[in-house]
């Protein structure tokens, strides 16, 4: 079964003249963990937005296991992405207010799915935490978080709640070379314990070899590039 | 539950901001219940200047000038009555007590009364407050004078000490004294928080004692006048007074017993009911309540306008805060109902804060208000316009959410997860 399925797909924003993403058919299979590389502003971002729900294609399908997004509200899409996904920026992952702990507590007080499916979130945050080597800073601010231990937490905050699906904007570009490496193992190792599928996009293609497949987005979309 | 917490951390985030923000709307409010008490206090203080008695009698004048001559120290009367016709109201089946009140004569810019015993005794205020005196006693002599609070303090009098009352009614020092019989003071008042401090007593025997070697208002010549050691309580034979105040026996004769002296044959009388008067009297003085509730509508109007300013500002630095949130499934509804949460907090923080404010303020001020201003803070602590001011504060602090909620979420849906800077 695939993770992600997009058929026909288009999407432009309203400013642009031509597709910015423009994909026939593309496949993730469940459980891969997926290089997607391209240039900055080629359309990839785009692209984890749409897979998210956040903007919605003009033309096409797009399914995410077994749910077409294309056909749900823009209510439903919030939902599916807070019971299915998880998500990882660039930088500034986040909530300057609130501490390590409450911050991956974040997605499960977002989603009574996930929250269900963790049987108790105080123990399973703080495993994730150690398993992340983020144990001892549980109660710290983030703000007083180096920008490597940060993406950590953010990591912890998109595994919690065994989602089907990770989407990763360049998570790891704010990162030097040896914290990079040292973050996608953590990725891929807490990933497979939860069979989860990775959708990880990147302009930096030293990375590749560490993944299953990679796939580089001006092959499957015939888009702007 | 969670979301509420989540407004509270972010406030707390931005703690000097929330908490001027607050600090602006608990001022509103607290001015708005401060204003609200000090009126209602001050209507009190007015209309309970004078209570227990049924009517006041005078020479037939005006309702309201009859009032305030007699109850606030204020204008003259027209003309007096003639001491039969208060003896005869006195002795009259239905009464049960009366006071006499005369006045003319004045002391350093206080009038002087002149009344009997019965005033001491029956006179009530506030419900069923009687005079106390804080010194002394009543004046029972001739030469007794009793001091209300206020003159006492003003010119430092003691017991015992020479007071001269000055012939007429005057603002400041007098121009023709009875500086030939001093009075001597035997006791001073308690404060009572009315006009009442603001008068000096004397026996009715001691108006006239003054006056006895006066003919047809004009001053004793050297040879006409008589020392003060030889006037005698035999001679001096009251024969007017200026008003008086009466109790009924039982109040369902009041209005009779009030029509029966305003068609008195003998005499051309007024008699009012003090407590219909003062109403009427505080009715005309409403606008003055009208301008300072809106003033505090204002005020109120101004706090709401700080609160959307700092949350208007707020937004723009927390643009990144709000992508996270979506990207965690948080709909651009509810990224709006933070925003709606927070600004209600910041209100109901507000008006709990103006609140406390204003019970401790009055809570500190209460001594000081009733001593020196005569407020006396009785009834709820917040009236109705309170309630009406908090309670719209809280509403309207919610809704004035909505406008930087609105913004959040047409934000949200355009800027997606990237943040366009």
């Amino acid at each position: 079964m695939a993770a992600i399925l997009l058929k026909n797909l288009q999407f432009k924003y309203p400013s642009s003249k031509t597709w910015v993403v423009d994909i026939k058919d593309w496949q993730v299979p469940a459980g891969e963990m997926c290089f997607l590389s391209g240039p900055s502003g080629c359309g990839k971002s785009t692209l984890l937005e749409i897979l998210a729900g956040i903007q919605k294609e003009q033309a096409g399908e797009v399914w995410i296991g077994t749910t077409e997004m294309s056909r749900l509200s823009p209510q439903e899409r919030d939902r599916f992405r807070a019971d299915h996904l998880g998500y990882v920026f660039q930088s500034f992952n986040l909530i300057p207010y609130l501490n390590v702990f409450e911050n991956v507590q974040l997605a499960l007080e977002m989603s009574p799915h996930k929250k269900q499916k963790v049987a108790s979130p105080r123990a399973k945050i703080d495993e994730l935490l150690r398993s992340l080597g983020m144990s001892d800073f549980r109660d710290r601010a983030v703000t007083e978080l180096s920008i490597g231990q940060q993406q950590r937490v953010a990591l912890a905050r998109a595994l919690i709640g065994e989602p089907e699906l990770i989407l990763a904007d360049e998570p790891t570009s704010a990162l030097d070379y040896d914290h990079r490496e040292k973050f996608l193992q953590l990725l891929f190792q807490e990933a497979r314990k939860l069979k989860s599928t990775v959708l990880f996009v990147s302009h930096d293609r030293t990375l590749e070899k560490l993944f299953d497949r990679t796939v580089a987005f001006s092959e499957i979309s015939k888009g702007r590039t | 539950m969670f979301f509420l917490h989540l407004a509270w951390k972010s406030l707390w985030n931005r703690k000097i901001t929330s908490l001027l923000t607050v600090l602006s709307v608990a001022l509103s409010i607290a001015l708005v219940l401060s204003v609200d008490r000090a009126k209602r206090a001050s209507e009190e203080g007015f209309t309970s200047t004078i209570s227990g008695t049924d009517l006041i009698v005078g020479a037939r004048s005006g309702p309201l000038n009859l009032l305030l001559y007699t109850v606030f120290n204020m204008g003259n009367a027209t003309n007096n009555i003639s001491i039969e016709t208060y003896n005869y109201f006195k002795s009259h089946p239905a009464v049960e007590w009366t006071i006499p009140y005369s006045l003319g004569d004045s002391h350093r810019g206080f009038r002087v009364v002149g009344t009997d015993d019965s005033f001491y005794e029956h006179y009530r205020f506030r419900k069923d407050r009687q005079l106390e005196f804080a010194e002394g006693a009543k004046a029972q002599g001739i030469w007794d004078v009793v001091l209300g609070a206020d003159v006492a303090e003003k010119w430092n009098y003691q017991l015992g000490q020479k007071v001269v009352i000055a012939h007429g009614i005057t603002k400041g020092e007098g121009i023709l004294f009875h500086d030939d019989k001093p009075f001597r003071v035997s006791g001073i008042l308690k404060k009572t928080g009315t006009a009442l401090d603001r008068s000096l007593y004397i026996t009715l025997a001691g108006l006239e004692a003054v006056h006895i070697d006066w003919s047809n208002g004009a001053q004793p010549t050297r040879e006409s006048a008589i020392p003060q050691d030889q006037v005698r309580a035999e001679d001096l034979k009251t024969t007017q007074i200026t008003s008086f105040f009466l109790r009924t026996k039982s109040r369902i004769e009041t209005l009779r017993l009030q029509r029966e002296i305003n068609t008195y044959e003998n005499e051309a009388l007024s008699a009012i009911i003090p407590g219909v008067t003062l109403g009427e009297l505080w009715r005309g003085l409403e606008f003055v309540e009208a301008v300072l509730i809106a003033i505090g509508w204002l005020v109120i109007f101004v706090g709401l306008v700080t609160l959307l300013i700092a949350l208007l500002t707020s937004l723009n630095e927390r643009r990144r805060e709000m992508s996270i949130l979506r990207s965690l499934g948080a709909s651009p509804m509810k990224l709006a109902s933070l925003l709606v949460a927070e600004s209600f907090l910041l209100s109901a923080l507000g008006v709990l804060a103006g609140v406390v404010s204003h019970v401790f303020s009055f809570w500190l001020l209460k001594d000081f208000l009733e001593n020196q201003l005569g407020l006396y803070l009785t009834g709820a602590w917040i009236g109705s316009q309170g309630w009406l001011a908090m309670s719209m504060t809280v509403v309207l602090g919610a809704l004035v959410g909505f406008l930087p909620a609105v913004q959040a979420q047409r934000r949200a849906l355009k800027d997606g997860l990237s943040v366009k800077t």
